[in-house]
């Protein structure tokens, strides 16, 4: 009996085995002979005008949205299948944070039946899907299918990543967001005794003084420092604003080892901490609280995440039992620009917002010529619609495209003009991470050495050069390891 | 007349057999559910990974594959390196609160499984209370304690009293003093009620005579519970104690959850460091291998602290010290007794 049962479980356990090992099969290059990872096959069906037949085409899309801004994405694509009925159908799959990057991979590498069409993804997952050849060029595939729209027309501060140092473009990058500033317009007057929005650094440090003289128990900015977002955002911000870059061209960190950088990173510290050690601003403030104090008048600016814009009017009106118009009345947008460059407040860099944008990308197992042009058909579609793009901005999303931002639909638009212009006054100055296949180390690093700032009691500045150095030598250790 | 004999133990055997064979594939029937559960997402992943502790492993990418040997093991042993040291510090904050928490958490429970097994008044409604934390998840427990003991402006205790405690910052041996006593708090809170449970249980098996003779013997209650009590739930206490030493090590939730952005990313245990590279971005899948290596590490630290417990608790072998003491207690009772028929 036990033998009989030893050898079954040694069975079960080999069958076990065989079965992962096997799917594991099909991972891998599978590269074409001439190096690419791409192919085409198959005929366009096209009607006697020469026009596209898309006949009852299914598309799977995996996208990185899972926030607040799923709803209105999902009306999005609804309005999409309607609109083609019988024609192209999109099926979505929302995925969450780092499980998006390692499932849309692991379903391309194995071709899975359930492997994504499109992928809607941050910039900043671009390399590492590049490296892992899990999409193709878009550009090819609009040549091929003859469904093209103008890849130029797009800001270029984010758009010129979208080739990812490659001679083809690899996705359409569409929108962008960062961190974002509310404020409440009677506050601002009342304690200013004017509408003027402050601009730049220390316009913002006086109208905090004049708030803070006149209620010190409260905080003139509250912001959502709990929130991942607003956290992986801040410190580039900050880094960005006073001149300073994220890594080398050889994707290693100079924060401490270059004079001038080290300067920087030193400052982009001070900058935040100063508004928590002069009682501007509360350090560690959990997003609800943070909406809390703005809602109840407590603070003239709120700055967090732009997709947050319907909660905030509506929790808004809520508090303090007015009309959601009335809400919107008094609450208004403008940007972090400028906030944290302590030198030259007026330069360029100082305009300098960090973010990132979601792009569209067609994946490798697209091979049928007919499936490449619905996804084609459906990017247009998403890229060049001013009603999809006003849509989408209400979500919170400020677009990229030329065609949209120039319409009409879209610049009248009342949230793009009250919130979406104000947040980003200079989008070509709007940054993101760009190329780096270490996207989340570069941001981790980021993200605790402004952390761990926070954490000194005495802030000296040989404290802060020692905590830069520690995150500059742990990212660079980090990409050695990658690299063994 | 022999051959028909024959041919009937036959049949008889078969049969037999037969009904052998009937009940073996229900007995596999019975068990398989648990067989492939167990196969598949216990033995299985432990396998694969003990596979990939040895290899450049990247799931994403099975070409670059390759036999790394006892390198996964050299780096992390290597303490220059940024990410294993990281790792090895870990430790530290886990190992101090661990030796803190094993003793209280071992303590609370069977204080309170001693007391509700006297069956006070409403016993079971504090049985049934007591059990009750044990079915909230972490996640639960980390938003009630957290808004409990959130900073000012979002902390219930922290708004009530008007102060501005930082209950759940600071970093490790430097000023989280009180966060490690909230996540202490949670962990008795969470915890508690299994080990309860069993204690309880185990309580009740323990012979009477034992308390009556123990007693007689002149035993008050704290003697009982020193010679009779603990002698008799050794084995219990035990199993529980390792439970609770490979849960302490294994330290991941509570800190996950009850932390504020400073020290949020601050590693307090070697879990956390597991936990944090294994799901952080698509680059570090190419350290799956070192990061197996971790996790077999610190298997093999849980099993030999567990092995420890087991030896320090396990049952010795005292010789005839007893017996020899016993005799001796035996022949000046039959003396005394002796002596005091004599005067009589």
């Amino acid at each position: 009996m036990k033998k009989k049962f030893l050898g079954a479980l040694c069975l079960s356990l080999a069958l076990a085995l065989t079965v992962p090992l096997a799917a594991c099969g099909g991972g891998g290059d599978d590269l074409n002979e001439d190096g690419t990872w791409w192919s085409t096959t198959g005929e366009l069906n096209k009607d006697a005008n020469g026009d596209i037949v898309f006949d009852d085409v299914s598309l799977r899309m995996s996208t990185i949205v899972s926030g607040v801004d799923k709803t209105p994405f999902g009306d999005i694509i609804a309005q999409f299948n309607a609109q083609y009925r019988g024609k192209i159908n999109i099926n979505v799959i929302y995925l969450q944070g780092d499980n998006f990057e390692k499932d849309v991979t692991m379903k391309v590498q194995q071709n899975a039946n359930n492997a994504p069409d499109i992928v809607m993804l941050h910039q900043e997952s671009l390399k590492g899907f590049l490296d892992y050849k899990v999409i193709q060029p878009y550009d090819l595939a609009m040549e091929e299918t003859g469904v093209e729209i103008d890849l130029t027309a797009f800001a270029q501060g984010v758009n010129q990543y979208a080739q990812a140092g490659t001679e083809y473009q690899y996705g359409v990058p569409f929108d962008a967001a960062g961190m974002v500033v509310y404020y409440n317009k009677d506050l601002l007057k009342e304690t200013t005794g004017s509408d003027k929005v402050p601009q730049t650094r220390s316009e913002l440090l006086s109208v905090c003084k004049q708030f803070k003289d006149k209620n010190s128990g409260n905080y003139p900015i509250s912001w959502e420092m709990s929130g991942d977002f607003f956290c992986q955002y801040l410190m580039p911000t900050a880094v960005l604003q006073n001149g300073g870059y994220l890594y080398k061209e050889d994707l290693y960190a100079d924060w401490y080892n270059n004079e001038t950088q080290r300067g920087i990173y030193k400052n982009a510290i001070q900058s935040v901490r100063s508004y928590i050690d002069s009682g501007y601003a509360k350090k560690g403030v959990h997003e609800m609280a943070g909406a809390t104090d703005f809602m109840q008048n407590k603070s003239i600016f709120y700055v967090t995440m732009p997709w947050y814009r319907e909660n905030i009017v509506s929790g808004y009106a809520t508090m303090n039992q007015i009309t959601v118009a009335e809400a919107e009345a008094k609450i208004s947008g403008t940007s972090v620009s400028g906030w944290f460059a302590m030198e030259n407040e007026t330069s360029e860099n100082a305009k300098k917002i960090f973010g990132d944008s979601h792009m569209f990308a067609m994946t490798k197992t697209v091979k049928d010529i007919n499936k490449k042009a619905a996804v084609c058909e459906f990017v247009k579609w998403f890229t060049q619609n001013a009603d999809v793009g006003a849509q989408w901005a209400e979500a919170g999303h400020v677009t990229l495209s030329n065609t949209i931002a120039t319409s009409t639909t879209y610049t009248e638009n009342k949230n793009v003009v009250n919130f979406i212009n104000n947040w980003y006054p200079h989008l070509d100055s709007f940054t993101t991470m760009g190329i780096t296949p270490y996207y989340s180390t570069v941001s981790e690093n980021l993200k605790t050495l402004l952390s761990e700032s926070l954490l000194l009691d005495s802030p000296t500045e040989s404290a802060y050069l020692e905590l830069i150095k520690t995150k500059q030598n742990a990212l660079n250790s980090r990409i050695d390891m990658f690299k063994m | 007349m022999k051959y028909f004999e024959n041919s009937v133990r036959d049949e008889n055997l078969i049969a037999r057999r037969r009904q052998r064979a009937k009940e073996q594939v229900s007995a596999y029937a019975l068990l398989s559910p648990f067989i492939i559960v167990f196969v598949l997402f216990s033995l299985l992943p432990f396998v694969m990974g003990f596979v990939y502790l040895f290899m450049k492993y990247d799931p994403y990418n099975l070409e670059a594959t390759q036999f790394y040997g006892l390198k996964n093991f050299e780096t992390l042993f290597n303490t220059e390196n940024s990410m294993s040291k990281e790792f090895w510090e870990s430790f530290g904050p886990v190992t101090v609160y661990a030796l803190c928490t094993f003793p209280i958490g071992t303590i609370v429970a069977f204080v309170l499984a001693y007391f509700v097994n006297m069956c006070p008044p409403g016993y079971k409604f504090f049985r049934a209370c007591i059990y009750l934390p044990s079915l909230v998840s972490i996640s639960i427990a980390g938003i009630v304690f957290c808004n409990i003991f959130g900073p000012s402006g979002s902390g219930l205790l922290n708004s009530w009293f008007g102060t501005n405690i930082d209950w759940l910052g600071g970093k490790p041996f430097q000023d989280d003093f009180l966060r490690w006593v909230i996540i202490l708090i949670v962990c008795v809170w969470l915890g508690t009620g299994g080990n309860f449970v069993i204690y309880a249980g185990v309580l009740k098996d323990i012979p009477k005579s034992l308390y009556e003779a123990c007693e007689m013997d002149g035993g008050g209650r704290w003697r009982k519970i020193l010679h009779v009590t603990l002698p008799g739930m050794k084995s219990t206490l035990s199993l529980t104690m390792f439970g609770v030493i490979v849960g302490m090590l294994s330290l991941y939730g509570q800190p996950y959850v009850l932390n504020t952005i400073e020290n949020e990313n601050i590693l307090v245990g070697p879990m956390m460091w597991i936990q944090k590279y294994l799901t952080a971005g698509l680059e570090y899948a190419k350290l799956t291998g070192y990061i197996c290596a971790a996790a077999l590490v610190l298997g093999i630290i849980s099993a030999v602290l567990g092995l420890i417990q087991r030896i320090a608790m396990a049952d010795r072998n005292h010789g005839d010290k007893y017996c020899a003491a016993y005799a001796k207690y035996s022949d000046l009772k039959a003396q005394s007794v002796k002596y005091k028929g004599g005067t009589k």
